[in-house]
């Protein structure tokens, strides 16, 4: 399966009630956020209108995957420097391997 | 001769075909003929999907919630892992989260149920676990009767301020309760334990039709409960589920749980009917400790860990419009 990665701050929703990922959007292509705004999507016409109606930035693969550790990295310092008593009430964040 | 119709036929209904059908729209399964192309048509079954919603001011994880998709609210969480916890309440609108009058009580890993003018939250972590609860009237919370076990990462069950159940949770030093404790409207009451302690979990439905899953220990196991006693039912088909995300707004035969999962989050929906879990459409953003928010057919993904966010996700349940064909 091919992907393509890109980078876009979610926006969530916004007052006309459009949404940065719609129900068709869903429907028409896969796409998967991580760590670092990186979204996942598949490598077909969707996905690239998708990326182009957020004015979203493409990366390689590598490119992608160094954001999402970059973001991993910070997090697992943040938990490693959590009390004993803090970290029992969490989890420490683990590597991620892009698709 | 009888005709057909006499026997077991139905009407077949006119549309322009212009319609549209929000589920639950009553129109589920109807034929009828589409006067603007000519075509016998009917309305099948609704497949649900993610979209994003807005994001919340205040990123979190482990927060409480009431309400619906179009009128929900959360309440407490933790974004940073500091004490004491947060006691910020926001309420969703369908479209944005607007911050209304904090908790009395900080508390992450609380337990909540009810609508967004009429809330009730239950136990939690500040600095340790606690037995508080507090009831929200649209404009203000007031304590109420403390549960009689302190906890946290318990499952919330019930459709109103005024009857609920917290179930199991973190209740000692280690381990998972298996406590459960009756709401009544103005105190709490142990009644039967579930089957396996746990905590993280994910709770739906009533008093007298309550369903919890997921939750760690790692595990799947569902229970169901039928007004007297829990029966352990069918896992779920992804085990990894710790800090499940789900609505309080269904029953024991009909409810949704969606992400979780330790030490890799999933973005994986289930829907329960009362007999069996079916994976359905992904979340967007795998998370664990999110909060869920209203039904099976319209439900919230809302915040969540790690990275800890703000992103929200809707889940709305839409029609296909299929065409009968004839040979």
């Amino acid at each position: 399966m091919a992907y393509k990665y890109s980078v876009k701050e979610n926006w969530g929703k916004n007052a006309n009630g459009d949404s940065f990922i719609r129900h068709e959007d869903r429907m028409q292509f896969h796409i998967e956020g991580f760590p670092g705004n990186v979204w996942v999507t598949d490598d077909n016409v969707y996905a690239d209108r998708w990326i182009a109606r957020h004015s979203a930035t493409v990366k390689t693969k590598s490119e992608a995957q160094a954001i999402v550790d970059s973001e991993i990295d910070d997090a697992q310092a943040a938990y490693d420097a959590l009390s004993e008593e803090e970290q029992a009430l969490q989890s420490r964040p683990t590597d991620i391997t892009l698709p | 001769m009888a005709k057909y119709k006499d026997i077991g036929g139905t009407t077949v209904g006119f549309r322009s075909g212009s319609e549209e059908y929000t589920y639950p729209s009553g129109f589920e399964g109807s034929i009828y003929y589409n006067s603007g192309n000519g075509q016998f048509e009917f309305v099948g079954l609704g497949t649900g999907t993610w979209s994003s919603g807005g994001n919340l001011n205040t990123k979190r994880y482990a927060a409480g919630a009431s309400g619906t998709q179009t009128a929900g609210a959360i309440f407490g969480g933790d974004a940073d892992g500091g004490s004491p916890r947060y006691g910020l309440h926001e309420q969703y609108d369908g479209s944005s989260w607007t911050e209304a009058a904090d908790l009395n009580q900080e508390a992450s890993y609380t337990g909540g149920t009810g609508t967004q003018t009429a809330a009730l939250k239950f136990g939690g972590y500040s600095n340790a676990r606690h037995a508080n609860a507090e009831t929200w009237n649209g404009s203000s919370w007031t304590e109420v009767g403390d549960l009689n076990t302190a906890r946290f990462g318990h499952a919330s069950v019930g459709h109103t301020s005024t009857s609920a159940f917290a179930v199991g949770g973190s209740s000692a030093a280690s381990g998972s309760a298996a406590i459960v404790e009756q709401w009544d409207g103005s105190s709490w009451t142990e009644i039967a334990d579930i089957n396996s302690g746990r905590a993280y979990f994910g709770g739906s439905g009533l008093t007298t039709a309550g369903l919890v899953f997921g939750g760690n220990p790692e595990n799947g196991y569902t229970e169901s409960w039928n007004g007297s006693s829990w029966t352990e039912v069918a896992d779920m088909n992804t085990d990894e589920r710790y800090g499940v995300g789900s609505g309080t707004q269904g029953t024991n035969t009909d409810a949704l749980g969606f992400g979780g999962g330790y030490p890799t989050v999933t973005v994986n929906t289930e829907s329960w009917n009362g007999t069996a879990w079916t994976e359905l459409n992904n979340l967007a953003t795998g998370r664990r400790n999110l909060t869920g928010v209203g039904s099976p057919t319209a439900a919230l993904a809302v915040g969540g860990e790690p990275p800890i966010l703000t992103a929200t996700e809707e889940w709305t349940v839409s029609h296909a419009i299929k065409t009968v064909t004839t040979s």
